[in-house]
């Protein structure tokens, strides 16, 4: 994760941004909105919304970085942020689903996984990969907050269990327990279509 | 068939190719911009120290709580204080015109009998050192006293309640 590589970048960047250069913060904006980006988009299912969030969040984070005193990472701040945010957009939202989750990106075609899952041996082939991902997707929106954005970060941007735990301000046993909830509901939803 | 923990995992991982339209992320930064320029001439002075303040809390945890504790520790001694000076002095902040009439005659029985001794009275009683009270004072202070009666002069008013005709 080359966010996580560079922290004493970020923390030059930080630096100078609380030092009044407001061309540091857009360095910042560059670096983390693809990778904030996947988090709110995930969590939220609809990319108006996740560009509105994004937006705020940045904003926020712009406003509050005076009082930033790094005893975290940048990475670990502005993801707590993003998380906090989503989690209260999504209350206020309510429970209605917004489903815009069907472009692709062209690169997933070669992906290692994608070609595996495709292939004539696996059984997925035949249950029409793009619509267990619609499906996948339906379920994921019927997970609680809290385990969305659980199984957002570890199963789909990687991030690992400790890191999670900073982002949430939770324990690593908890965050297992919570993939492990998620993961059992994502299998109840998707069994009856596999 | 139930799905396998290793194939929701692909699924899940693949689901990191959804990605925003092309040239998305190129306008983010100017979208952001423009909106930020555009917050700070709406924003009133008021909502940025708050949230100035906010972030300052957010931020220092440790002293926020030290902030907390040394504001309440100040009102408890302030309380305990006005707590303990009212169980000191019970009453003492009202008075009834009962009690300051009782307060007077007791008040009046030393008057008595210092009115009644010769003059240039040295009151010597149980405490020390003496206390010797001038005659000037005794004359101006105290009335004649008739039929063994003490008698207080009730028309003499100390000087700051004359009206200042002169500035």
């Amino acid at each position: 994760m080359s966010e996580e590589l560079a922290p004493n970048e970020d923390a030059q960047l930080v630096a100078r941004t609380q030092a009044g250069d407001p061309a540091a913060f857009d360095a910042l904006v560059v670096k983390y909105s693809p990778r904030l980006y996947g988090l709110v988009y995930h969590m939220t299912s609809n990319h108006e919304d996740t560009n509105d969030l994004l937006q705020d969040v940045f904003a926020k984070a712009y406003r509050s970085i005076g009082g930033f005193r790094g005893n975290s990472a940048f990475y670990t701040w502005i993801h707590s942020i993003a998380v906090n945010m989503t989690i209260n957009f999504l209350k206020k939202r309510g429970r209605r689903l917004t489903m815009s989750l069907d472009d692709m990106d062209s690169g997933v075609e070669h992906d290692k996984e994608f070609i595996e899952l495709t292939s004539s041996t696996n059984p997925v082939r035949e249950a029409d990969l793009s619509e267990l991902q619609i499906r996948l997707n339906e379920a994921m929106m019927k997970l609680s907050y809290d385990h969305r954005a659980v199984v957002t970060m570890f199963d789909i941007q990687g991030t690992p269990h400790a890191e999670i735990a900073k982002i949430l301000g939770i324990s690593e046993g908890t965050v297992r327990s919570r993939l492990f909830y998620a993961h059992r509901q994502l299998q109840n939803y998707l069994e009856e279509f596999h | 068939m139930p799905l396998d923990d290793q194939t929701l995992s692909t699924l899940l991982r693949l689901k990191r190719y959804e990605q925003p339209p092309p040239g998305y992320f190129e306008d983010f930064l100017r979208e952001f911009q423009t909106r930020q320029r555009a917050e700070l001439l709406r924003r009133p002075a008021w909502r940025i120290a708050l949230d100035r303040l906010e972030a300052f809390f957010n931020q220092s945890f440790t002293l926020a709580r030290f902030t907390y504790a040394t504001a309440s520790f100040a009102v408890l001694c302030v309380a305990g204080a006005l707590t303990f000076n009212m169980l000191q002095h019970p009453g003492s902040s009202v008075r009834t015109s009962a009690e300051i009439l009782a307060a007077n005659a007791a008040h009046a029985q030393p008057a008595m009998q210092i009115a009644s001794a010769p003059r240039a009275t040295t009151i010597n009683a149980t405490l020390s050192p003496q206390i010797r009270i001038p005659d000037a004072l005794l004359d101006s202070q105290l009335a004649p006293v008739a039929d063994g009666h003490p008698r207080y002069i009730l028309d003499t008013r100390p000087v700051s309640y004359e009206p200042p005709f002169s500035f």
